[in-house]
């Protein structure tokens, strides 16, 4: 009898809400029209980017070699396929423990660079950033030959005082100690983002009433940022699923399967590209169950934490704290970045890769043979602009997303939030093929230019973007955008005075992250590259495969400090616009 | 009698279309070529030898822009794959070292068949019998070993040798699933030793890679010294480059890899392909690619300076047609005995 009573009033429910939503849709059409185009035409950029080759990607999939008649065989062929199982629980046990020692890294750092007196904070920011700018094969190179059993240089150095590594590096703990190491970011800067736009009399108030700092961040700051802190995880336990070069690399030689090596596997001798859809439908679910996760955990608490009452934001004063905090930060920063990167600065400066260090086998000619390959310039001028370009597109479209999702009753908000979100967890190769499906045809015949490359990072990282700015906006008050439209202002005037610039510090950390994880893009890149349109990892790569280790890591130290420059310019000035606010 | 004339033109059009087993007409192809005015070739070569093909071609066929793209075969085959798919063929001309994929894609059409002047001079083994494809250069796939961390009278002197136990923990080589030159090494020692050489190999620690470079790197460094098999051109690169490293040419056989040259019957250059075709087996592109490590197919143009002759060496080769059938059970068994289901 429930039961039935029950489904007429969920059904109602949803038609009352579709109703609602299409006569708000209407309502905004008629008198903001302006308003109207943008959001409509964020929503139909995104189903274009990401639904249309992902659906054709789908439809394949039901069909016999992609084009005859349909059927259920490529999804029933990949579920089948032996040992899917055993990647799968490897990629669970890899991608939980990964986020489990990130969190433990990230949290303690993202409170000190954003709530406390800890110096040297832009560098801790901008070194962390750096981190994600590094390819991952070559970071996977580094950590081989640091940590390689038999001449790795950290195992030597621990054998000759007599110590032993507590993992091999051809282990799943050791890409989980890869992984970890190189995602940490994602929830550093997810959280520095929010602690940063936190109004600090919440932690005052406790502070006068006798709470001490620890008890402060653990009942006061962090139940705050839980939408970031859940928002990072999902992240970090995504990315950690669906990242291919390192499990590569790494499970090749430590002989295990992750799910995205296992989907590679079908797309070799022959590829098999109908079966794409099919296989990632286990790393799409995990997105959903991420997305479902989130909505659940989250539920209907406010977590505005910018509500126009705050006053400049005080730092918290950590005494001789301060240096230990510091020596902590120093100490990840140190291990993600500066080990993988010693080796490719000695490396660039050798004259014969695998040789020991010596005088005789010190040369620059490296750096002299990149100051005269105008390959190199042109792969740098194409990296950074489109990193800068992916960045920006990404950061404005998942605004407008976002704004759709969180401040309106429009139906299909789940679907945006899915299309959003779905390429984060799509393998790159598979997405890629999606996309020349179709944009290799007119009207949009972009194959072998540089905005099919574009494209490709826009959908790949549109999720960062959308994840930093829905975070931001959970934490904004509406009241403070109503009080301006009550006042006279139109929506495109509240968005530019008030909702964009208290955005500002979560859109600049999606920038930045999308910014330095485009510069060092691989799989897509070198799928889609054809002359004038090689990107900087591409030239890495290339040199790498060639055998010319000298100038591959000479060119990836220019990489490093080309993007650790434009990271700390961009978080400077950043930075200093957040504390105008 | 204009029905004859009809006929007449008809016999004398197909008469003047290149067709497998016809020598085409190079002059009214290098015309329609020029019109075309641009190609666009998929190669695995490294890029420096590309860029100094594309410097010849230049001087050559000034009026065809040579559009050239260093990519490898793992990376090769699925881009011309999705395009495919795609029903829009971008690539031109392509070489790789895949035979197998060659021979598939000319069974299924894919591939257009031109009988390229150059063609005759080449032995027919490294010719299809269609036309379809031919090969553009050779190399072996012998062993390499770190000369400072191998004494020489400790390199393995067969490849039978690597499952020893003395080597335990010493061997890498790169997963014939990824690597298109791996296959016919490991295929051709499953033909003679049987999968107790997987095996055995398993047993012995051996490390798995996913190509060549990968294997390069790990027995540069020292943490595999012994390279199972490594393509000879990386080899005696690296050896002119004054790298510590020396090929094994097994006394049980090194395997032979060729790479094969071939343009898609959509090609939308066609003229300027097979125009391109035919200069990649020319004696001047030959003569070039010897100088940069690779065996020729032609009989004309020397061998490469570090290179031993290859009448000198026991020389295996994998069979096409069990390359294809084998494959996929293949790589499932192989993957089995390294516990990667």
């Amino acid at each position: 009898m429930a039961d039935d009573s029950l489904a007429p009033s969920l059904v109602g429910r949803l038609v009352r809400r579709a109703a609602s939503g299409v006569s708000e849709l209407r309502h905004t059409l008629r008198n903001e029209p302006i308003k109207f185009a943008i959001l409509i035409g964020a929503a139909i950029l995104l189903a274009t980017l990401v639904g249309w080759p992902l659906g054709t990607l789908f439809w394949k999939g039901f069909q016999v070699k992609g084009d005859g008649p349909l059927t259920l065989d490529n999804y029933i062929s990949v579920f089948q396929e032996g040992g899917l199982i055993d990647a799968l629980e490897n990629s669970l046990y890899i991608s939980t423990w990964t986020t489990l020692f990130s969190l433990i890294l990230a949290v303690p750092m993202a409170w000190a660079v954003a709530r406390t007196d800890m110096p040297f904070k832009t560098l801790i920011t901008a070194a962390s950033a750096a981190t994600f700018v590094v390819p991952s094969f070559i970071v996977v190179i580094s950590w081989i030959f640091l940590l390689g059993p038999n001449e790795g240089g950290i195992t030597l150095f621990l054998e000759s005082i007599g110590l032993k590594l507590p993992f091999r590096i051809f282990s799943r703990e050791g890409l989980i100690f890869v992984l970890t190491f190189h995602l940490y970011p994602l929830i550093f800067h997810t959280l520095t983002s929010a602690m940063a736009n936190m109004d600090a009399s919440y932690e005052e108030a406790a502070g006068a009433v006798g709470a001490g700092k620890l008890r402060t961040l653990w009942s006061i700051t962090l139940p705050l940022m839980l939408p970031a802190l859940v928002s990072g995880v999902i992240l970090v336990f995504l990315d950690s699923l669906a990242l291919f070069g390192a499990p590569r690399a790494i499970g090749l030689s430590g002989r295990f399967h992750v799910l995205t090596t296992k989907i590679y596997v079908l797309f070799k001798h022959p590829p098999r590209f109908e079966l794409a859809a099919a296989a990632a439908l286990p790393l799409m679910a995990f997105t959903v169950v991420a997305l479902w996760l989130q909505k659940n955990i989250l539920g209907r608490k406010r977590f505005t934490t910018v509500s126009g009452r705050a006053g400049a934001v005080r730092p918290i004063e950590l005494g001789r704290w301060k240096w230990a905090m510091l020596a902590f930060c120093l100490a990840v920063v140190f291990v993600s970045l500066a080990l993988p990167v010693s080796t490719l600065v000695v490396s660039s400066f050798l004259s014969s890769w695998g040789e020991p260090i010596s005088w005789e086998n010190l040369t620059v000619e490296s750096y002299a043979i990149i100051a005269d390959s105008p390959d190199v310039y042109s792969a740098v001028s194409n990296g950074l602009r489109l990193s800068f370009s992916a960045a920006t597109v990404c950061v404005l479209l998942a605004v407008a997303i976002v704004w759709l999702v969180e401040r309106t009753e429009i139906p299909g908000r789940g679907l945006l939030s899915f299309l959003a979100m779905v390429p984060f967890a799509f393998p790159s190769v598979a997405l890629a093929v999606g996309l020349i499906l179709i944009f290799i045809h007119p009207p949009f015949d972009i194959y072998g230019t540089l905005w099919i490359i574009f494209v490709g990072y826009v959908v790949k990282r549109i999720a960062f973007a959308y994840i930093f700015a829905r975070n931001a906006l959970k934490q904004l008050a509406p009241e403070m955008e109503e009080a301006a439209r009550v006042l006279g202002a139109g929506w495109l005037r509240t968005m530019g005075e008030i909702t964009l610039p208290l955005l500002k510090g979560g859109l600049a950390a999606a920038w930045v992250l999308i910014f330095s994880i485009s510069l060092r893009e691989l799989t897509m890149s070198i799928l889609f590259y054809l002359p004038g349109t090689e990107t900087m990892a591409v030239i890495v790569f290339n040199y790498f495969e060639d055998g010319t280790f000298e100038v591959a890591s000479a060119i990836s130290v220019v990489i490093l400090l080309i993007s650790f420059v434009s990271v700390y310019l961009v978080k400077s000035i950043i930075g200093k616009g957040v504390q105008e606010i | 009698m204009v029905s004859i004339l009809r006929i007449l033109g008809v016999i004398l059009l197909a008469l003047a279309i290149p067709v497998a087993g016809w020598a085409a007409d190079m002059g009214a192809i290098q015309r329609a070529a020029n019109k075309e005015g641009t190609v666009t070739w998929y190669s695995n070569s490294k890029k420096k030898v590309n860029q100094k093909v594309a410097k010849v071609w230049k001087k050559a066929y000034p009026k065809i822009k040579l559009r050239h793209v260093r990519k490898g075969t793992g990376n090769q085959v699925p881009t011309v794959e999705a395009e495919r798919m795609a029903k829009k063929v971008r690539v031109d001309v392509m070489n790789h070292t895949d035979p197998a994929t060659f021979l598939r894609w000319g069974r299924e059409g894919f591939l257009a068949s031109f009988n390229a002047p150059n063609d005759k001079k080449l032995p027919a083994e490294f010719v299809d019998k269609d036309h379809y494809y031919r090969a553009v250069s050779i190399y072996l796939h012998p062993g390499v070993y770190n000369t400072k961390k191998v004494k020489a009278e400790d390199v393995p002197k067969k490849l039978s040798d690597m499952v020893k136990k003395k080597y335990k923990g010493l061997t890498v080589s790169a997963t014939p699933r990824t690597s298109g030159v791996e296959f016919p090494k490991y295929l051709t020692a499953v033909n003679r030793y049987g999968w107790e050489f997987v095996k055995g190999l398993a047993d012995n620690d051996h490390l798995l890679q996913k190509g060549q470079g990968a294997v390069l790197r790990m027995v540069l460094k020292g943490e595999r010294p012994i390279g199972v098999g490594n393509t000879s051109y990386r080899i005696w690169g690296a050896m002119k480059k004054g790298r510590a490293l020396k090929p094994i040419f097994y006394e049980d056989g090194t395997v032979m890899i060729t790479v094969n040259l071939g343009t898609p019957k959509a090609a939308p250059h066609p003229n300027a392909a097979r125009l391109l075709i035919n200069f990649l087996i020319s004696k001047k592109i030959q003569k070039l690619m010897v100088k940069n490590h690779f065996y020729s197919a032609r009989g004309d143009v020397g061998k490469p300076k570090l290179a031993p002759a290859l009448s000198s060496l026991k020389i295996l080769k994998a069979d096409n047609e069990q390359l294809i059938k084998a494959r996929g059970p293949f790589f499932d068994k192989f993957d089995s005995y390294f516990g990667m289901k």
